[in-house]
């Protein structure tokens, strides 16, 4: 026991020692989730851009106009003479959506044809492009439906009846675990724990394999006494360290940009140890495994790059093909994400995260052990 | 001054080959990186989302509505559930991601006249999953209703077909442009595959600049260009250069091929914005490579890169909906410019001038790159007494 904690007072003084792993450990959590944190902080699209070309020009087309207008994400800011220049402004990136009402759009609907709207999105960005779809849709269908109770009115509903009937089936849409459909709640959690795994990972990796380029490993070896006692007093600096990070993020950037955290902090607190555990632990493996630190941060890189997109929070894991997901499955962040989310969004209990919470474990152990059995062989 | 130039992309050239890190980083990583990420969205589009269903009901008409909500294919009622909180039970579990809720007396409502309410609920802790769900179920209630109201417009003497033109009076006729299938490989994957090889380039040159540096070459380095700072940073950025535009078309013209995406501009326009974009991110690299002195920095900054510049770029959250600062941090990030670019021209043919625009700024900011690697490498040669 004193060994281990001799082994982490070094290697906390190792890493005081060394400014640029001091400036990472203590400055890029911080600066990250603010900077990410400020990308999403108007939290839905809005006022995205659109070009109109009004050919018919009646109070109908007018009203219509007025109605897309005045949706949340949609904001008129070009007025186009006629087609070609309403393409100009999508091609040009100018505009996200193009809306054009032909000649006799108002006519035609007067002698009950059906009047069309041509709205051109930008499907490029899927995002922008879902949310001009579904306004577009709410703001024709709600012109639709004053002709509708017109109809009724006309042919002996009361207005309350005709209200009613117009469209008998309605839909009431809950937004579960989410209620404004934000990104910012949606999208951030997912990256800054990302950014940390990758720090976790980097600070395990570097453990190990920056003694051996600094020739300090002998040394580290012989005050730790045994691999055990040299794995638990290097992981222990870090993982106290990245508990308080993770406090930070709890306690004060979440509020911060007021991104709702619902479930037990007890059992969060708990997931955070679980997965620093885990993410170390990968860490560590890949150090004990290297040669020098730049195989370490190499394989750091391997698994960092891409663990966002493996882990299922944007892109669900059931939609990925057979051999990516083996991969998705080994790396901590997948079931970190998963549990996290369960906890802090649906609020939910330890029942719910078992799975995820067996699996980190068993890669914290199992990296370790691997660490542990690697030191060991080579010593002997 | 050409002599030291081909000795020094000699030298360089023999060092990605022989070099183990250089080896992995500029000849394995692009494929590596490429075929993997492109593979995860290799399903294109969220469809068959698993849903819920409780049916308080439990009548022709409410049953009519969820066979219509199952048939949409954006959803799949996986299971019925006795009531609403057994279903959000599922949705945390995992078992779904949403439900649809039928409430009793649906039925009755409607044919009395009245409105009816056909609940949804969909779970936007991931909006990408949820959105299908609420999409569902609103097309198949506007299916429904119409239906419904034409019945009934045909029971008040109208004639069925002016029924119909009646509940249809006003239709959006949305066109994606760009990505009309609206799948979400089409949108993420050439911003991924460029923001991957942006940071490959940026990490190797970053790599073998700091090599040199930590193990003192730069009297060697100096001696073998003939002591002109230009000479040598051309040829130790040439084989990047040339080895990274070769991944570019590979990216183009066989990985996104083989997912239908083509380029709708001509060879000229791609392959003359193609070379400006890793021209410019290759000097791009030399100036963020002379920030570091030793290669374990360099990786452990540069591995913090990718992901932001790859957020601030626009290419999934509107630029225009990001604050001031961040706009302003994407501007020097080359891929911010190529990415919007390339995408559109992956969706349809762009009128001749819009290659313009980023081919200037491409071009600006690579000039400018350049020039300020050119003058750091010459106050480096000054400190150190060689020029």
């Amino acid at each position: 026991m004193n060994k281990a904690a001799r082994t982490a007072v070094r290697e906390a003084r190792r890493l005081i020692a060394s400014r640029p792993l001091l400036f990472l450990l203590a400055a890029w959590p911080l600066f990250y989730g603010l900077f990410l944190g400020s990308i999403y902080s108007a939290r839905v699209v809005t006022e995205m851009p659109a070009a109109v070309c009004d050919e018919d020009r009646t109070a109908m087309s007018r009203l219509a106009l007025r109605y897309i207008d005045a949706t949340r994400s949609i904001a008129v800011k070009y007025r186009a003479a006629d087609a070609a220049q309403l393409q100009a402004y999508i091609l040009s990136g100018k505009a996200e959506t193009a809306i054009y009402i032909p000649r006799g759009f108002s006519s035609g609907i007067k002698r009950g044809k059906p009047g069309v709207i041509t709205a051109y999105v930008n499907g490029a960005n899927l995002l922008v492009a879902n949310i001009a779809l579904s306004e577009l849709r709410t703001a024709a269908g709600t012109i639709a439906a004053g002709a509708r109770v017109k109809f009724l009115r006309k042919t002996g509903s009361s207005g309350a009846k005709a209200l009613a009937a117009y469209a008998p089936v309605k839909v009431d849409s809950f937004k579960l675990f989410n209620p404004g459909g934000n990104y910012l709640n949606y999208l951030l959690p997912g990256i800054w724990a990302t950014i940390l795994q990758q720090l976790l990972l980097a600070f395990g990796g570097l453990s190990l394999a920056g003694e051996k380029d600094e020739g300090t490993l002998g040394r580290a070896r012989r005050v730790a006494g045994g691999p055990v006692a040299l794995l638990a007093g290097k992981a222990l600096p870090y993982a106290a360290f990245f508990m308080l990070v993770f406090a930070v993020f709890d306690l004060a950037i979440f509020p911060f940009f007021s991104i709702p955290r619902g479930g037990s902090a007890l059992l969060l607190s708990g997931l955070n140890a679980l997965f620093i555990y885990a993410a170390l632990g990968a860490g560590f493996l890949i150090s004990a495994a290297s040669e020098e630190g730049m195989d370490a941060l190499k394989g750091v890189l391997l698994i960092g790059a891409p663990a966002l997109l493996l882990s299922g929070y944007i892109w669900p894991v059931s939609y990925m093909p057979w051999f990516v997901k083996p991969f998705a499955l080994l790396i901590p962040l997948t079931h970190y994400l998963g549990a996290l989310r369960t906890v802090t969004q649906y609020g939910a209990g330890i029942t719910y995260i078992l799975p995820q919470a067996a699996a980190l474990l068993a890669t914290g152990t199992l990296c370790f052990g691997a660490a542990w059995l690697k030191l060991r062989g080579r010593r002997a | 001054m050409m002599q030291a130039f081909l000795a020094v992309f000699r030298r360089e050239c023999l060092r990605i080959v022989r070099n183990r890190h250089l080896r992995l980083i500029c000849l394995a990583s692009p494929f590596l990186y490429g075929v993997m990420l492109a593979s995860v969205y290799a399903h294109k589009r969220i469809n068959a989302v698993p849903v819920g269903l409780v049916d308080m009901d439990n009548s022709a008409l409410s049953r009519e509505a969820a066979r219509r909500v199952d048939a949409t294919e954006n959803v799949d009622i996986l299971r019925s559930y006795d009531t609403p909180a057994q279903a959000q039970d599922a949705v945390i579990r995992g078992e779904v991601h949403g439900f649809l809720y039928v409430p009793k007396d649906f039925s009755r409502d409607i044919k009395r006249g009245g409105e009816a309410r056909l609940r949804v609920a969909a779970d936007y802790a991931n909006v990408v999953v949820a959105n299908p769900v609420l999409m569902a179920a609103s097309d198949a209630a506007n299916d429904l209703s119409g239906e419904l109201f034409t019945g009934l417009a045909a029971r008040r003497g109208l004639v069925r077909r002016r029924a119909e033109d009646l509940t249809q009076l006003v239709r959006a006729d949305v066109r994606p442009i760009f990505n009309p299938q609206m799948n979400y490989l089409d949108f993420f994957v050439p911003g991924l595959i460029f923001a991957v090889l942006q940071q490959i380039i940026i990490v190797g040159l970053a790599f073998t600049v700091t090599e040199e540096r930590q193990k003192g070459r730069g009297a060697e380095l100096y001696e073998l260009s003939g002591g002109r700072p230009a000479a040598l940073l051309a040829a130790k950025a040439a084989p990047y250069l040339l080895l990274n535009f070769a991944f570019s078309l590979f990216f183009i013209y066989g990985l996104l091929p083989f997912f239908d995406l083509r380029p709708q501009a001509g060879p000229a326009a791609v392959l003359g914005l193609t070379l400006l974009f890793v021209a410019c991110t290759t000097a791009f690299g030399l100036v963020v490579s002379s920030c570091f002195r030793r290669t374990t920095d360099a990786f452990l900054a540069l591995m913090f890169f990718s992901m932001p510049a790859f957020l601030v770029s626009g290419f999934s959250w509107p630029s225009y909906a990001m604050p001031w600062f961040v706009r302003a941090v994407a501007l020097p990030i080359p891929t911010t410019h190529f990415m919007a670019w390339f995408r559109m021209t992956l969706g349809a043919p762009l009128p001749p001038g819009a290659q313009l625009r980023p081919a200037l700024i491409l071009a600006a900011l690579g000039a400018f790159y350049a020039f300020s690697a050119w003058l750091i490498l010459r106050r480096l040669y000054r400190r150190a007494g060689l020029a």
